[in-house]
């Protein structure tokens, strides 16, 4: 009877530990990606990290052949406004990612038809008139979360031309 | 004090039973989203709210941050053909047509899925940086320095390859169990 207990307290243990940490683990990790984002530019602010490679990679599986603007955000008092030009000629994209690491929105080069974005981000439930003009509205699906912008060095010879447009995107709280 | 150890004793094996149990759910359990063609494959809910949690789990410790299926197809490759974890002891060659996608690109990660410290940076080849042969094909080396044609580093130890499809074709994305992809060929090995 006494093992029997035993037993039953491993498995109560075991059931916790697993449920726990596959619960919590995913939000637990991009909190920690997003905290080193944050103590680059702060919340709600525009980070422009180098271009990745061995010494200065952070974030696993970066790719070198990009350039990455970070933003890690906190909706959960005000909206955050992103804005980016489109550099021409290379493949774009504005990522938007909850807590839990799900990619629940992305714009890419071709779909950003002015040349640019100008992006509202919300807390889950906010009501999409409180957008600026000229601004399109993404609920976040938890209040916490980051944008990732992705530039493609297509060309060598135009790196500084690419480094410079991209980093005009910014993000702020409204 | 018997008390005691019994049930420190239960914490300690509950525990790794909890976490072993995770860790073999994730990282050796096949996902139900997981798509095979030859040593690559891919897990097609990456990113998205769909997948299941373990997955996300997975992703979230190798390969965070990584785009969902409507803009991205990443395929990963961690043995050869033969079912051999890929290792810097061996050289290797990816060979084919560029695989059909707007841009694409591999890049060889460390044990800890860390970018491979290299002279000269030989950590990618895509579909800007390549140089193809006269047929269009693909010739790409995968040695410990990335010497060869078009090479990429593998440092010296166990590495994974990551070919990035960034907006595949639409034959791609609908298929990509089917898409013809490089085909990796194991080379000379090293004791």
């Amino acid at each position: 009877m006494s093992f029997l207990r035993w037993l039953i307290g491993v498995v109560v243990i075991a059931a916790i530990a697993h449920g726990a940490a596959l619960y919590f683990g995913p939000s637990l990790i991009m909190g920690r990606v997003m905290s080193r984002a944050a103590a680059v530019s702060g919340i709600n602010a525009m980070a422009y990290p180098p271009r990745p490679n061995a010494a200065n990679n952070t974030v696993v599986r970066s790719s070198p052949d990009l350039l990455y603007n970070i933003c890690a955000y906190d909706v959960s008092d005000k909206p955050l406004l992103v804005t980016a030009e489109v550099p021409p000629g290379t493949y774009w994209s504005a990522a938007f990612y909850d807590l839990n690491t799900d990619n629940y929105r992305v714009i890419n080069d071709r779909q950003a038809t002015t040349g640019g974005i100008r992006v509202l981000v919300t807390k889950p439930g906010t009501p999409a008139a409180d957008a600026p003009a000229g601004a399109e509205t993404i609920v976040s699906p938890t209040t916490r979360g980051l944008v990732l912008i992705r530039t493609l060095i297509n060309d060598e010879a135009n790196y500084a031309a690419i480094d410079d447009a991209r980093k005009k995107a910014t993000c702020r709280s409204l | 004090m018997k008390f005691l150890v019994k049930w420190l004793s239960a914490l300690i094996v509950g525990l790794a039973l909890g976490f072993g149990s995770l860790w073999y759910m994730v990282f050796k359990a096949t996902p139900p989203a997981i798509v095979t063609n030859g040593v690559w494959h891919t897990n097609l809910n990456v990113g998205s709210a769909a997948n299941d949690a373990y997955s996300r789990l997975q992703i979230a410790i190798t390969s965070i941050l990584a785009l969902n299926r409507s803009e991205t197809i990443y395929f990963e490759a961690t043995k050869d053909a033969e079912g051999q974890t890929l290792t810097a002891a061996c050289d290797y060659t990816l060979t084919g047509p560029p695989p059909d996608a707007r841009w694409w690109s591999v890049t060889a990660y460390g044990p800890n899925d860390m970018l491979i410290h290299s002279t000269g940076d030989r950590y990618s080849a895509s579909a800007a940086s390549v140089e193809t042969g006269a047929d269009g094909s693909v010739t790409i080396a995968l040695t410990p320095d990335g010497s060869g044609p078009n090479g990429i580093a593998t440092g010296n130890g166990t590495f994974v390859l990551l070919l990035r499809l960034y907006q595949p074709s639409e034959a791609v994305a609908a298929a990509p169990d089917a898409a013809r992809l490089l085909t990796l060929t194991k080379g000379s090995c090293r004791a």
